[in-house]
């Protein structure tokens, strides 16, 4: 053999034994970087947020409505109750299943149907005797249920509050917020619409630390069942903060905490969703400080370490309030009122809160305004700066004339426009006069609705992310508004293009 | 006295044996030749000019002929006496390889005038070494087995110089008288190559003639016809020609008895052969056997022609034979003469060999105790289901019915050929007395085993040490490979591994063709076709990656020796991957789709194992022991290349670079390099072990012949160094052999997975499972899923998967609606997974997690725990049991399998769509049959008025008779096969749920079953009929007769 051959094959050896070599290095990524990507299906993303609505054509959609009160075994009054209000904006009829939990009984089944761009208001405590009524609503249609949105109303005698219904059940909420002072009552609706039994374990936080009743340690949610506990009767009576953490051992359920306030500083009652995921960066978008309410923001840590939260004010000029830190001990809640915070401004302002370090955190935002006759509690969860968006939409209708019916924040550097359209028989249209709402980058904006619009179901577009706050006015009981977040629009085309 | 000589393929030699005739002191000797093409010759080749040119050199005065082809010696001889006229001469048939004493002639003629014998043959010795013996005649048994008489080696020390009867003498030189010849026939003009010499001398005895061998006449032979001719398997035709001339020569009256000695001899050989290596020649004789008793016709004119020459009886013939086993006879004689050798030769060379035998047996004994070891709980506690290892249960004959049937009832089913494994297997439980269990634990404790021997059989084209044959065979013996294959249940890994070295010979062989000639090239690609195909059948991507191989072979030999070197090889692997898919067809159009790639290579999950380069390297699955100490094999084999010379070189280069190419592809797997899915690293892996195993065997052989005995430098320490190296990964081999399972896990997901019934009383049921792919106990499919993971997904029937369910079930209406739920679950956009895939018969969803094999708790596999996550709030599937293993749901949508469908049900079953069956409440529907047995043609319902439903994709062939009137099937919810059942039936009535098998699925079976036959045959040169013999044409010549001579007339009389 010559030498020439031997060279020849001893480099082509070489070779094959570099790439080896190559192929391990040009391919290989980190083991640990691998495993995030193991999470193939959106659910959990999806479940980690407040009720958001989506234009992604799905097979069907299933909204599950937290609970109405209804007075108890034997109530005949009419006071207490609710409905869900379904909205159809798309362009195809919706068939749907409505299943009603109510507490001690089996489920009740009946079917909807909803026309193209239409609402249908489902009257959830017809015909049902207990403490409280929760629903499943599984719609879908021709083209599938994407873009139906699903809320709620819960009808009490201290008045309405008003919730959009979740997206899915979670293994585990969490309540920043609670208040049983004065003997207000303070409900966990627990729903199960699973075909299996959940186990949870509930544990709560008061100013005197944590407390795992041992009852709630282990508590079966049957299949398919609503369960109703009673904070005040766990030992919690008289607290003015009362955070709650329920996880499950097993299985996934939708937690409500309903509340009615009767003093210490609270009146009114409402029925709210809980978070079914911890956060590291919300906005509490507070809505205007003139008329000095009583507000405050419940930041609770459900992790097992200590979160450093940082506590920004911004949202105009006006804002002097130096930048806060708050230490939030593991499963404690910390309590920031705005009457502590020097340098606020009494035009609209919003308060963002990050976590530097530490377990994500939980978010809650109480508002006591003083009316006329009395006062008038609103609690709503803290947005995610995940539910950042360039659409919103709502199924819960606004009149004519209502100063200041929904509060735009834009999230982000870039100045914005936002529209209005009106959904209803006659298509998407945009409303008139809310075609070209200036909305400053970080500030938010007060949108009221022109006389003679009526606007049944409704979606907000803007030109950048926003955030959108409705200020739905209680008709009933002590009155004054409920904060309610939109439902944003995830997973369309504009928002793909925005958060690139 | 006519000499004829039949010159074949030119030779160095020729000269010799002109010089010898010429040299003759017998005076009238008439030289006739017959000059036949030489291989891949034409008339017009130089070669035969310069041959002719040779012979009138040195005998002027002979008579040449030039024969068209090549028909055969005894055929061509035959011409001799055509040619010469007259009955009182003798014939001297002469090889053009024999040079004769110059007294040899005289010697013969003397000799038959004294003896009165009708044929006669000289001492024939060595050609090179004429001290050493090479036959005085031969022995011949009533088999037709031939004694040599003299031993291999044996010296001529005048032992054998008496002249003596014989029942033949070889064809390379015999004195027949000419009219005893004529009238026998001369030779056969059916034996072309071997055996002659046998048949011509067996009808002389029948008339009577004595064969003797005359020592006094001295000839040497050089004896190397396959050197010359390589297209002639010399060996399998004589046995071919020895079974027809007993069969031939037999008197009526025995016929039937030799017929049962020729089978029980060629049975009794056959398995002995398996262990000596023999097993081809035994099949051979068994196929001559039947193949000439097939041929009746034929056999019975031999038989007339021959026996009407018979005048004496066939046990005066008896005599003259072998007493008892030509074969044991010379075999116990062989043994003597070595035991006799043993204590005569040189000391220090004996010393050598027994040095060399004892390395041998000390690697097979270790080898021999290690597997016997290794696998003890195999055999007797049984393998374990894990992996691939699903419980063989069905019998060879529900196997075949499933292949007969033309309906493939993997996953849901389908109206597809079933995959050539079924029938592979279905006759492999055949031959195991129908014990499927036995042929899987066979299987698994024998594959490893195959591969073993393999490389040692391989070991014998690469070098003539065994020393070194036994180190490859060691190293390939050490690879954890294979055992890591059974620890985590691989078919397709041990598949590769046992198959690799053969593979490894076939290109050997294919590529040492001398003159590759196309029949050539068609022989030795269906051999290697044989075995793709048979792989194939398991595992569809050992065809490309042997491909790869070759070229990676081929790479280092045009490298080392020149692109000409490659001689046959790129035709014989083109034709191996032809054959291996023919051998598959139909089944193999399953693979004829636009994702082709992603069904060879199995189920996609998207990412790379990421395992790391070092446990990529070391074959490493997760469950060896020391595996990293095989690490040392590369150096072994980067070590070879460095010290290897010649020869050696050559092998080092293909082993080091099939180690390298395959090693370099596995990380590429792993780490998912390329960004589309390659084969199973397992599978890659073994052509590098394969190399690694090469290289073992060149580094000794060059330590043995390049190394030792040079001038001392550092190749010496380095080879020695290298050498001892070999013996590291020893321990890790007898480590991971001491469970007695090769680290297979006792218990795996199968123990907990019984807990799911079979054929339970509510109704037949699917099992779907999720997840990583390499967990799914069935052949996944993977749907395509948010991130770089896809999901895997697997469906069986009730209970633990069967053999049916390790094919990629075929792409069908059923399937793409399960696919369409999983996307739907995957991506959250409906808690009504259950109820769409209720109409399939889908009532458990399970999740495996850790299988005890290729996920551990130590080290897990991905688990998708957001499939989990979407699971968990489903609405309709229960929890039913959850563990770190384990996670499975019931839906309490399912719908029977065979079901008698609620009325909302029947309703729903008119529609197609998604949307209505997330609305659609199925509950209710009733078993219409349990027990189920998909890929049975016909089975037994029981109905009522409404819908059938069954779980199986739509086809027209479904069919359901009730009281002798047929229901035409129709779609069911656009996925499933349903019967509308008229309200005129009464309830409870039995029917018959039937699939009709096409036609064309008959033709196909029946196609596949002869090509499998056709290619078993000719590859292994069971041939059914024989080669019929070419015409002698003689292209030169006057006719002139000729006549003997004068001196010849006078021997008879004598």
């Amino acid at each position: 053999m010559s030498r020439a051959r031997r060279i020849s094959a001893l480099c082509l050896v070489a070779l094959t034994a570099v790439g080896i070599v190559v192929a391990d290095r040009a391919g290989r990524t980190d083991r640990s970087e691998v495993l995030p990507a193991e999470a193939v299906a959106r659910a959990d993303a999806a479940a980690a947020l407040p009720p958001v609505a989506s234009d992604l054509a799905v097979t069907s959609s299933a909204w599950y409505c937290p609970g109405v009160p209804l007075g108890g075994k034997g109530y005949v009054g009419t006071d207490h109750g609710g409905d869900a209000i379904v909205a159809n904006p798309t362009d195809d009829e919706l068939t749907g299943i409505i299943t009603r939990y109510v507490d001690g009984t089996t489920p009740l089944t009946n079917t909807i149907t909803v026309a193209p761009r239409d609402n249908v208001v489902v009257d959830l405590d017809e015909g049902v005797d207990g403490r409280y009524v929760s629903a499943l609503i599984e719609l879908t249609g021709v083209n599938g249920a994407g873009g139906a949105i699903v809320e709620q109303r819960a009808d009490f005698p201290a008045g309405e509050s008003y919730q959009s219904c979740a997206n899915a059940p979670s293994d585990a909420w969490y309540f920043a917020d609670g208040f049983t002072a004065s003997d207000s009552n303070q409900d966990l609706v627990l729903t199960n619409p699973l075909v299996d039994a959940t186990v949870i374990n509930v544990r709560f936080v008061t100013k005197d630390g944590e407390r795992a009743p041992s009852p709630l340690q282990g508590y079966v949610l049957p299949p398919q069942s609503l369960s109703v506990i009673e904070i005040a009767d766990q030992g919690a009576r008289g607290e003015e903060l009362v955070g709650v953490e329920i996880r499950a051992q097993s299985g996934a359920f939708i937690a409500a905490r309903a509340q009615h306030y009767l003093g210490t500083g609270r009146l009114g009652y409402t029925l709210k969703l809980g978070a079914p995921a911890a956060h590291t960066d919300w906005w509490v978008v507070t809505g205007n400080y003139a008329g000095k309410p009583a507000e405050q923001i419940d930041v609770f840590n459900p992790g097992e370490t200590d979160s450093l939260v940082s506590v920004l004010f911004s949202g105009s000029d006006a804002v002097a309030a130096q930048p806060l830190s708050l230490v939030v001990p593991s499963h404690r809640v910390v309590s920031v009122s705005m009457a502590n915070v020097a340098g606020l401004p009494e035009s609209e302002f919003v308060v963002s809160l990050s976590v530097l370090e530490g377990d994500p955190v939980v978010v809650e935002h109480v508002v006591t305004r003083q009316l006329d006759k009395n006062a008038a509690t609103s609690v709503d969860l803290g947005l995610p700066s995940a539910m950042a968006a360039t659409r919103w939409r709502s199924a819960i209708g606004v009149d004519s004339g209502r100063e200041r019916a929904l509060l735009v924040f834009n999230v982000t550097g870039v100045d914005a426009t936002a529209s209005v359209a009106s959904i209803g028989p006659a298509g998407r249209l945009p409303a008139a006069g809310l075609e070209l709402i200036a909305v400053p980058a970080g500030r938010p904006v007060y949108v009221s609705i022109p006389d003679g619009l009526d606007l049944v179901q409704y979606e907000v577009t803007a030109t950048q992310p926003v955030l959108v706050v409705r200020l739905v006015p209680r008709t009933t009981g002590v009155g004054g508004r409920d904060l309610v977040p939109a439902l944003p629009v995830l997973g369309t085309r504009g928002e793909s293009e925005s958060s690139s | 006295m006519v000499a004829s000589v039949v010159v074949a393929h030119p030779h160095p030699c020729l000269e010799a044996t002109l010089e010898a005739l010429a040299a003759q002191d017998y005076p009238h000797l008439t030289h006739v030749f017959f000059v036949v093409d030489a291989p891949g010759g034409a008339t017009s080749d130089p070669r035969i000019d310069a041959t002719i040119a040779a012979i009138t050199a040195v005998l002027p005065g002979a008579i040449v002929r030039n024969v068209v082809g090549n028909p055969g010696y005894g055929p061509t001889q035959n011409e001799a006496a055509r040619m010469v006229e007259g009955d009182n001469g003798l014939f001297l048939f002469l090889h053009d390889d024999v040079a004769l004493a110059p007294n040899a002639v005289s010697a013969m003629v003397a000799e038959m005038g004294v003896s009165n014998a009708a044929l006669v043959g000289p001492k024939l010795v060595d050609w090179d070494d004429p001290s050493l013996l090479q036959h005085v005649g031969l022995g011949v048994d009533r088999s037709g087995e031939v004694d040599p008489v003299v031993l291999p080696g044996e010296r001529d020390q005048e032992q054998h110089d008496a002249v003596g009867d014989v029942f033949c003498v070889p064809s390379a030189c015999m004195l027949v008288r000419a009219d005893v010849f004529r009238r026998v026939g001369g030779f056969s003009s059916e034996i072309d190559f071997g055996g002659e010499e046998i048949d011509l001398c067996w009808r002389l005895h029948l008339t009577g003639g004595r064969v003797m061998v005359v020592p006094s006449a001295v000839a040497r032979h050089r004896e190397r016809f396959t050197e010359r001719n390589a297209e002639v398997e010399l060996a399998t035709l004589r046995e071919r020609h020895r079974v027809q001339t007993v069969l031939a020569g037999t008197a009526s009256s025995r016929f039937a008895l030799i017929v049962a000695l020729l089978v029980g001899l060629s049975v009794v050989e056959a398995i002995v052969g398996v262990f000596s290596r023999r097993s081809k020649r035994a099949l051979v004789a068994l196929a001559a056997v039947f193949g000439t008793l097939v041929r009746f016709g034929s056999l019975r004119r031999r038989r007339e022609k021959v026996q009407s020459l018979r005048v004496v009886s066939d046990a005066e013939i008896h005599d003259l034979q072998v007493q008892g086993s030509a074969r044991v006879v010379s075999f116990l004689r062989a043994r003597r003469a070595r035991a006799d050798a043993k204590r005569l030769e040189n000391r220090i060379a004996a010393a050598e060999r027994e040095k060399r035998a004892r390395t041998t047996i000390a690697v097979f004994a270790f080898l021999g105790a290690v597997f016997v070891v290794g696998a003890r709980r195999l055999v007797v506690d049984g393998v374990t289901f894990v992996g691939q290892f699903v419980p063989f249960t069905e019998s060879w004959r529900s196997l075949g019915a499933a292949y007969r049937l033309g309906w493939w009832p993997g996953g849901f089913g389908s109206a597809t050929p079933a995959p050539t494994g079924t029938a592979l297997v279905g006759v492999a439980t055949f031959f195991s007395l129908g014990n499927p269990a036995v042929v899987r634990t066979i299987a698994v404790v024998g594959l490893g085993v195959v591969g073993v021997l393999g490389m040692w059989w391989f070991g014998r084209d690469v070098t003539q040490s065994a020393r070194a044959r036994a180190g490859g065979t060691l190293a390939y013996a050490m690879v954890p490979l294979h055992y890591e294959a059974v620890a985590t249940g691989r078919w397709s890994v041990l598949a590769a591994y046992a198959t690799v070295p053969w593979v490894l010979l076939a290109f050997s062989r294919a590529n040492d063709v001398l003159t590759a000639t196309a029949a050539d090239v068609l022989r030795r690609a269906l051999r290697l076709g044989l075995v793709v195909g048979a792989v194939a059948a398991f595992e569809a991507s050992f065809i490309p990656v042997m491909v790869v191989a070759a070229i990676a072979y081929m790479l280092a030999t045009a490298v080392c020796t020149g692109v000409r070197s490659l001689r046959g090889l790129p035709g014989v692997v083109a034709g191996s991957v032809v054959v291996g898919l023919l051998l598959n067809f139909p089944w193999i159009g399953h693979y004829v789709r636009s994702d082709w790639w992603s069904l060879v290579v199995g189920a996609d999950p998207g990412v790379g194992r990421n395992e790391g380069i070092l446990r990529v390297l070391s074959f490493d699955s997760g469950r060896a022991a020391f595996a990293p100490a095989i690490l040392v094999l590369y150096g072994v084999a980067a070590v070879a290349v460095v010290v290897a010379r010649d020869a050696r070189f050559v092998w080092a280069v293909r082993g080091a670079i099939l180690a390298a190419v395959f090693a370099a592809l596995a990380v590429a797997a792993d780490s998912r390099l390329f960004g589309f899915p390659l084969p199973e690293t397992g599978v890659l892996l073994a052509f590098a072990a394969g190399g690694l195993a090469l290289g073992v065997i060149a580094l000794l052989d060059a330590l043995e012949n390049d190394v030792r005995g040079a001038r001392f430098g550092w190749r010496q320490p380095l080879a020695a160094l290298a050498a001892l190296a070999v013996l590291v990964p020893v321990i890790p081999l007898a480590v991971n052999a001491a469970d007695g399972r090769w680290n297979q896990p006792r218990s795996s997901l199968d123990t907990l997975l019984l807990q799911l019934a079979k054929n339970p009383d509510e109704g037949d049921y699917r099992i779907l499972y999720l997840g990583h792919p390499d967990l799914l106990p069935a052949a996944p499919r993977t749907l395509a899923a948010e991130g770089d993971l896809r999901l895997g997904y697997a469906v069986t029937d009730d209970g633990i998967a069967t053999l049916f369910t390790q094919w990629s079930p075929q792409q069908t209406s059923t399937v793409r609606t399960l696919e369409n739920a999983l996307s739907h679950l995957v991506s959250g956009d409906t808690p009504r997974v259950g109820r769409l895939v209720a109409p399939l018969g889908v009532r458990y969803v399970v999740v495996p997690r850790i299988d005890g094999a290729r996920s551990t708790r130590n080290r897990p596999v991905a688990v998708p725990e957001g499939l989990v996550q979407a699971l968990r709030v489903q609405l309709d599937l229960r929890r039913q049991y959850e563990s770190a293993d384990l996670l499975i749901y019931e839906n309490t949508a399912w719908v029977p399998t065979v079901a008698q469908l609620s009325v909302a049900g029947a309703q729903a079953s008119t529609t197609a769509g998604m949307d209505e069956l997330v609305l659609a409440d199925l509950r209710g529907a009733t078993p219409a049959k349990v027990g189920f047995v998909p890929g049975r043609a016909t089975q037994r319902l029981e109905v009522e008025p409404g819908v059938v439903n069954v779980a199986v994709p739509p086809s027209p062939r479904w069919t359901l008779s009730i009281d002798g009137s047929r229901l035409a099937s129709r779609p069911a919810f656009g996925a499933t096969t349903g019967f509308d059942i008229p309200d005129t039936v009464a309830p409870g009535s039995r029917a018959t749920l039937r699939y009709d098998r096409p036609l064309l699925q008959v033709a196909f079976v029946v196609a596949q079953f002869a090509m499998w036959c056709f290619a078993l045959f000719i590859a292994f040169g069971l041939r059914l009929r024989h080669r019929r013999p070419l015409p002698v044409r003689i292209e030169q010549g006057d006719d002139t007769p000729l006549t003997f001579g004068i001196e010849s007339r006078g021997i008879e009389s004598r």
